[in-house]
């Protein structure tokens, strides 16, 4: 039973991890409408930051904020350089948008690969001289600790701006219809902006947790983009408790899979029963049928 | 050099008729999957593994090497009648993702990221100038193969599902049984060319079929142009001598490499923005 127990600890460490990820790109999907493939290089690039900020003296903290400005900058910048182009010739509601993400996925990993290149990298930090501790039968450690000590802030902090502030009201108005949110004078542009850089923060939050819980490799990106994606169309798209319910329900089924089958089996497994799942209820968990 | 070339066009020809079969479900169907490297990752290990562990013969093997990959992506098809629109792709790119997964991790039947060596292939295929016939041939009959199907009223009836999804329901006709068809087409020629280009390499690993390979069919299609066969013959060549010769930059392997890519997803990043037709596509992408 014990080991159900750390299983169910471990399976819910990597939600938090990646139902951060997802949340940030749902967000993004809702508001502008944008397939944001590239956030998982978005992701992926702030562990990188982190990894050059905390080599360069920046201290942790230090290179943690330095992280999550660079990830913002960079989806804003995807945003103008990208997406604003695109949608200025025609609607962004068809593959155009979503082919151009996923070149701009090739574009960061590879740039990641050039300055970085692809060797593992693995991050020393104090953290690691922190002993795991035991609590009754699980054994904690400290990342595992930390990941859940931001991510349920951030939750939190997400879903009061969406529903409270005056930017998460005007986001959810672009979201729901564009053209009547800028006849009550909401500038779309900038909200759209302003969803880049918020939501590629706490993407990029994301990714110095990732880099402390796995390590740094360029392919990951990908990894990190069907993570989020998964996770958000099983949640049901625009959905932030979805986003949490699903986390937790694939990775549960994902380290399910890997301890009662074969490791190798796993991902396998996982996505066959959301499959299925998805068919059956194609709006995801907590997800609105769509107009 | 002249070694050179003639690997260069047997690549060519192997990846041209995975672009013609993408294009039929992308192109002519508007059935946008993420999965056609995932897709030849499937025929090409299907290939592999049959010979190799359960030494089936050249004929069986590449027959099992069609038929799998074209009941993976009917799969897939049939659940956008469900599942609509982005989410639909995403669930393709997700697919693609795990069978590259399995690849990793199936060890004791793939060898994971070692890859296989020693695929085998008929003794006349060991002549490369044969091998580079032989991949023409097969690409030529595709192209007929799949002009049949695009210019009969089944290919119209394609057509009528991309441009106009609920017109071709109200005249009858059944629109995922049109898309789930049109997948497993693509499906049976992208499990041929991932089936040749194992044979080709003699080698073949997980990576290979991973995300730069989607990129690569994506680019190919979308700058040949979407709704053409004859435009993805032409992106195919076009732009994987555009990759090839990129290799020549006299740099460190992996830089080139970042940087090939990187030019490759520009290219394809401003062919979306400037030119969504392609060099001579039918249909605009969207």
């Amino acid at each position: 039973m014990d080991i159900y127990l750390q299983i169910a600890w471990n399976s819910l460490t990597i939600a938090a991890l990646i139902a951060m990820m997802a949340a940030s790109f749902t967000l993004i999907y809702s508001v502008t409408r944008v397939v944001h493939v590239a956030h998982g290089g978005v992701v992926l690039a702030s562990g990188y930051f982190f990894y050059f900020g905390w080599t360069h003296g920046f201290g942790f903290v230090g290179a943690a904020a330095l992280a999550v400005i660079l990830a913002a900058i960079l989806g804003v910048a995807i945003n103008a350089l990208v997406y604003e182009p695109l949608r200025r010739r025609r609607p962004l509601t068809g593959t155009a948008g979503m082919l151009a993400s996923v070149a701009a996925l090739i574009v960061i990993q590879n740039l990641l690969l050039a300055v970085w290149s692809s060797h593992t990298i693995v991050l020393h930090t104090p953290l690691e001289r922190v002993a795991s501790w035991a609590v009754g039968p699980l054994v904690v450690t400290p990342v595992s600790v930390l990941i859940l000590s931001v991510a349920i802030p951030v939750f939190v902090f997400c879903a009061l701006l969406m529903r409270f502030t005056k930017v998460g009201r005007a986001m959810r108005a672009v979201s729901d219809h564009e053209e009547m949110a800028e006849v009550v004078g909401i500038n779309s542009k900038r909200i759209r902006m302003m969803s880049f850089a918020f939501f590629s923060a706490i993407g990029g939050l994301a990714g110095v947790l990732a880099a402390l819980f796995y390590n740094l490799q360029p392919p990951y990106a990908v990894g990190f983009a069907v993570d989020a994606f998964s996770t958000a169309i099983v949640g049901g798209i625009g959905s932030l408790g979805g986003t949490v319910v699903a986390a937790i329900f694939i990775n549960t089924l994902t380290n399910l899979g890997g301890f009662w089958m074969t490791a190798g089996i796993k991902t396998l497994f996982a996505f066959v029963v959301v499959f299925l799942f998805l068919l059956l209820r194609p709006q995801g968990i907590f997800g609105k049928k769509r107009r | 050099m002249e070694a050179y070339f003639i690997y260069f066009l047997t690549l060519a020809a192997i990846f041209a008729i995975g672009t013609m079969a993408y294009n039929v479900s992308a192109g002519y169907t508007g059935l946008f999957t993420l999965a056609q490297a995932g897709l030849l990752g499937v025929g090409a290990y299907t290939y592999a593994l049959l010979t190799i562990n359960l030494h089936w013969t050249f004929v069986t093997a590449l027959a099992a090497a069609l038929v799998v990959p074209a009941i993976a992506n009917g799969i897939l098809a049939y659940a956008s009648k469900k599942i609509r629109g982005d989410a639909f792709a995403i669930l393709t790119l997700w697919f693609g993702f795990v069978v590259v997964t399995l690849f990793l991790n199936w060890r004791g039947a793939t060898r994971g990221a070692l890859g296989l060596n020693g695929i085998p292939r008929p003794e006349f295929l060991d002549d490369t100038f044969l091998f580079l016939l032989f991949a023409v041939l097969l690409t030529a009959l595709s192209y007929i193969v799949l002009r049949r199907i695009v210019s009969s009223p089944f290919g119209r009836a394609l057509g009528a599902v991309r441009d106009d999804e609920v017109a071709a329901v109200a005249l009858g006709k059944d629109v995922t049984r049109l898309r789930v068809t049109s997948a497993v087409v693509n499906g049976v020629f992208a499990g041929l060319a991932g089936a040749l280009l194992a044979m080709f390499l003699g080698y073949i690993n997980p990576t290979l079929f991973d995300i730069t390979l989607l990129v690569q069919f994506i680019g190919y299609m979308v700058v040949g142009g979407l709704g053409s066969l004859e435009g993805s013959i032409l992106g195919t060549v076009l732009l994987l001598a555009v990759r090839e010769a990129i290799r020549f930059v006299p740099l460190d392997p992996e830089l080139v490499g970042a940087i090939r890519e990187i030019i490759f997803a520009s290219i394809l990043g401003l062919v979306i923005l400037y030119r969504p037709r392609g060099l001579i596509g039918k249909v605009e992408l969207e």
